[in-house]
């Protein structure tokens, strides 16, 4: 490495402690992220609030009610006279959906007749009205079941299904979600600083000076890219071992493919800052874009909300997002121990992007004008 | 002297669209010498300077600095020229001695050589008291020199001051100029930008732009008698009269 | 007035002379809400199946074919061992797998078989949901294979119906929720940037020592961003009922009021932010990072807060967007009067009186 780079990396280590604020954001946000944000990171559908109209009230309707209540994930929230009642809670946000047991329930099912209750959930939550549904139907379907059998009438399938989740058998939400968090951090701290520092330079003239030196645009490129490079690894390492501490993330070990695949997209991320900051005139344009980019990759490849829920033609789109190779690498090497070996087509994707964008960022960057 | 050329421009002509900031200009500039770049605002001083500083890629013309070419060698330029611009420009939130060794560094002034040559400036320059200051709380005038001591710190064959002392007393104008005297003193070739006339006095020679063009350029003196004229000042407003454009 | 005029004519030429300023800040919102309206969701779709049997059984095939042919669920291997199992699984390829034991179907037909179920939980989200679909759908084919084994009728049913989103579409949660997102972080971000920079280039103490109050003009700097979040909020607006098809069953009143009140919640907040920073720097990593990982880990936007810790709810209450999302999502999909929404709303005017006031009296005393 040459002088000149040594010189501008020293001259930002100092500019970044004389800051009152960025040493303190470089610890405090991997800290209160990691520790704070799993215990709200959790879509798990469970407690669902269900308002009964009992238009029964025979001793059927009340057993029926019991197995609901009964099951883990549903609560009664009221037993309403109408349904109109029900659906006003419903409305209020008391309840999350509303099951009316139709009149003479009892006496129709003791004849052999067929019965049906009725269920109406607030589905403006798809996930959570599909899945509370699919349990509600379940619990009423094998308490009919279980009527018959008890009168001799057998209607079982002889298949017997054994479910097994892998990977994540208990459903463990922050196994699911740390990782994902890390990501953010990465991408909060490598998306904002270097664009901001840049941009801070040519809105304060500094860069000026420095273009008047014998400095070379390579040189002066690499300085930040080195200097935020490391500072991304620094914010990294500081969230993995939060998560490791604190979660046990990673039992399987594979911190190789951990840092390479973060390493990448810490590269990645500074050049993709230093190129918005050189096509940006102010500081409010640079941030802007930047948010811009980081929104898209924050929301669009597979943090929140999984990529194989997404239209079709979304899909195709978040492969050219450099996050989403990292967050698969991530998911895979801490939650099942993928190695180099399985994932190596999303570590050759975020290389090409990550070399890509910094020869964007070299070329663009203009010391003549 | 005479054959001792630092800069030599001919026909320098810079364009923005259909806007001619500096209109086929010529000049020569000595060794050692005070070249003192005057016009009104907008009259094209700034663009001439950074053309010759490799800042900016001129439209059309010739131009050598230190004998290296504007178009093809701006680094070699880069490397031989002091700079210091008209807004303040060194980083506010580094000490004085740590800018002072960043640039030193950055033009490759062998790195023992560094701390006693920034301790030798400083001295010659009455810094020495600030060395650990942060820049950013310096007053403008100390900010100027501070800013003058960087762009000689490296032993350029040249310096160009845009404006330097904009927006001070003119006591601290004059200690300034004392600077930039014994600089050239040194060797070093001054080209200095300004429109304060009295500056214009301290020069060797002056040129006077007007609207792009060079329409000027001569000692004070000269200039003076050429005009009849007791003051530069009254120099400069007779021919800026005839300008189009101002700010 | 004229002097007021003056000054919002002046802040108006600022914005719109920098147009490339204005597009990014108008044409980020509206790529940014069209994409995530497609693109988050939670539905259950391209499912990848991989079927692990030991040998070849045409009842398993015509399994593999029933369930190729449901919407969500496609077969894209079909393995013979664990091992090939296990290396679908790590590289990521398939997301659940139908395993058979040797002989599957001649059991079956004997003294019944067992097949499982593995689902790959590393995303718990929707391998529950994943899970209950695929052995529903494993469910109606052995029951119609064994139709003429005399099934008896079940004798209790459910009937279900999906109030407000019988598609069951994603959007509809998560439009309002990006909205409230969005517009807050445009908001609050370009207030604060662009008050901090005149501070950071001085032009405001220019200003400030003029004789204009500082009501006059702190509101004249608010007005056109607040033209501007409007113009970005009704271009939303339309594409989520055109583009997105989400409802605005609430009447168009009730929620560009609703929204008009977060706008201005917003730009107080960017107007305090500006208060205590002094770069443009802090002002957009405290804008961007303290207001982004709250607006939308907090906000009901992707984790409901009914599954909050206690702590977590309360903290949720100071969120604006939480309030946003809330009363926008009652009113657009569910379409209820403002009856119901009367408390958000009271609450976030609260909050806007509140920011107002503080900026103010930071504004004396810092300035």
């Amino acid at each position: 490495m040459n002088s000149a780079i040594i010189y501008l990396l020293v001259k930002e280590w100092k500019q970044f402690w004389a800051s009152s604020f960025l040493p303190k954001l470089v610890i405090l946000l991997p800290v209160l992220v990691m520790l704070l944000m799993p215990w709200v990171s959790n879509m798990e559908i469970r407690n669902m609030r269900i308002a009964i109209v009992d238009n029964d009230c025979s001793s059927l309707s009340e057993k029926l009610m019991q197995n609901v209540e009964a099951s883990e994930y549903f609560i009664i929230s009221g037993v309403h006279r109408t349904y109109d009642a029900a659906l006003a809670s419903l409305e209020d946000n008391d309840a999350d959906a509303v099951m009316v047991i139709p009149q003479g329930m009892e006496d129709d099912l003791m004849k052999g007749g067929q019965v049906s209750v009725h269920v109406a959930a607030n589905a403006v939550n798809s996930l959570k009205s599909g899945l509370g549904s699919g349990y509600l139907t379940n619990i009423i379907t094998s308490f009919g079941q279980e009527l018959q059998s008890s009168s001799g009438q057998d209607a079982s399938i002889p298949v017997e299904i054994d479910l097994q989740y892998r990977y994540n058998p208990y459903l463990d939400n922050v196994k699911f979600m740390v990782p994902g968090l890390m990501i953010i951090i990465v991408i909060l701290v490598c998306g904002f600083l270097p664009t901001m520092n840049i941009v801070g330079e040519k809105e304060k003239g500094t860069i000026e000076q420095i273009n008047v030196t014998p400095v070379k645009k390579r040189e002066f490129i690499f300085s930040k890219l080195i200097f935020y490079g490391f500072m991304g690894v620094f914010v990294f390492s500081l969230s993995f071992l939060l998560g490791k501490l604190v979660y046990g993330i990673a039992p399987y070990g594979g911190f190789g493919e951990i840092f390479v695949g973060a390493t990448l997209l810490i590269i990645f991320m500074s050049g993709l800052g230093l190129a918005v900051s050189n096509f940006s005139d102010s500081m409010q344009q640079a941030v802007f874009v930047m948010l811009f980019f980081m929104m898209l990759f924050m929301l669009m490849s597979g943090i929140f909300t999984p990529i194989g829920s997404m239209e079709k033609w979304a899909q195709a789109l978040t492969y050219a997002m450099p996050s989403r190779y990292f967050v698969d690498i991530m998911r895979c090497v801490c939650l099942k121990g993928s190695t180099f070996n399985d994932l190596w087509f999303n570590f050759m994707m975020l290389a090409i992007f990550a070399v890509f964008i910094n020869a964007v960022a070299i070329a663009t960057y203009k010391k003549q004008s | 002297m005479a054959d001792d050329k630092v800069i030599e421009v001919r026909n320098l002509t810079k364009k923005f669209g259909d806007f001619t900031a500096v209109d086929h200009v010529s000049f020569d500039v000595f060794q050692g010498e005070i070249f003192g770049f005057l016009g009104a605002n907008g009259a094209g001083k700034t663009t001439a300077m950074r053309m010759l500083c490799g800042l900016s890629i001129p439209t059309s013309g010739e131009g050598k600095v230190a004998g290296y070419d504007v178009y093809r060698q701006a680094e070699d330029i880069k490397r031989n020229i002091g700079y210091m611009s008209q807004r303040f420009s060194l980083y506010e939130d580094l000490r004085v001695y740590d800018n002072m060794k960043l640039f030193a560094g950055i033009y490759g002034v062998p790195r023992k050589e560094i701390p006693a040559r920034i301790d030798e400036m400083l001295q010659r320059l009455g810094l020495s008291e600030i060395k650990y200051k942060m820049v950013g709380e310096l007053p403008l005038g100390w900010k100027q020199r501070l800013a003058f001591s960087v762009a000689i710190l490296h032993r350029p064959r040249v310096i160009f001051l845009d404006e330097p002392t904009g927006g001070v007393d003119p006591s601290t104008r004059r200690q300034f100029w004392e600077m930039i005297y014994e600089a050239a003193d040194g060797g070093i070739t001054i080209f200095v930008t300004t429109h304060y006339m009295d500056e214009a006095e301290y020069c060797n020679r002056v040129s006077m732009m007007v609207d792009g063009k060079i329409v000027a350029l001569d000692s004070p003196k000269n200039l003076k008698a050429g005009y009849g004229l007791s003051s530069m000042s009254q120099v400069f407003d007779l021919i800026a009269r005839g300008a189009l454009r101002s700010e | 007035m004229t002097q007021f005029e003056a000054f919002v004519r002046k802040e108006f030429f600022h914005i719109f002379r920098d147009t490339r300023t204005l597009l990014i800040i108008v044409g980020m919102p509206i790529v940014l809400i069209t994409l995530f309206g497609f693109a988050l969701s939670l539905e259950i779709r391209n499912v990848n199946v991989a079927i692990m049997a030991k040998q070849n059984d045409p009842m398993i095939n015509r399994l593999a074919d029933r369930i190729n042919r449901s919407d969500c669920f496609e077969v894209t291997d079909v393995v013979s061992s664990e091992a090939a199992v296990d290396s679908l699984m790590r590289r990521d390829v398939v997301d659940a797998v139908l395993m058979f034991d040797s002989g599957f179907s001649s059991q079956l037909l004997r003294d019944g078989a067992k097949l499982s179920v593995v689902s790959d939980a590393s995303n718990p989200l929707l391998a529950p949901s994943e899970a209950m679909y695929l052995i529903q759908a494993v469910n109606n084919f052995f029951a119609d294979e064994f139709e003429g084994m005399a099934q008896p009728q079940a004798g209790l049913t459910t009937n279900v119906r999906m109030l407000y989103n019988p598609q069951l579409k994603s959007s509809y949660n998560f439009v309002p929720g990006v909205m409230g997102l969005i517009l807050m972080i445009i908001c609050a971000l370009m207030t604060s940037v662009t008050i901090v920079r005149e501070k950071e280039s001085g032009t405001m103490e220019v200003l400030l020592v003029s004789p204009v109050r500082k009501l006059t003009m702190l509101v004249a700097k608010m007005i056109p961003y607040f033209v501007i979040a409007t113009a970005v909020l009704i271009i939303v607006l339309i594409l989520a009922y055109t583009v997105l098809k989400v409802p605005l069953s609430g009447g168009l009143g009730l929620i560009l009021g609703i929204s008009l009140l977060y706008i201005i919640l917003s730009l107080a907040l960017g107007l305090l932010v500006s208060t205590f920073t002094k770069t443009q720097l802090s002002a957009t990593l405290i804008c961007g990072m303290v207001f982004i990982v709250p607006s939308m880990f907090l906000s009901d936007l992707v984790f409901p807060i009914e599954n909050f810790p206690v702590v977590f709810k309360w903290m949720a209450q100071i969120i604006p967007a939480k309030w946003y999302i809330g009363a926008i999502r009652k009113v657009m999909i569910e379409g209820v009067s403002i009856m119901y929404v009367w408390k958000d709303i009271v609450i976030m005017a609260a909050m806007t009186v509140i920011l107002i006031g503080l900026s103010f009296r930071n504004y004396k005393e810092r300035l």
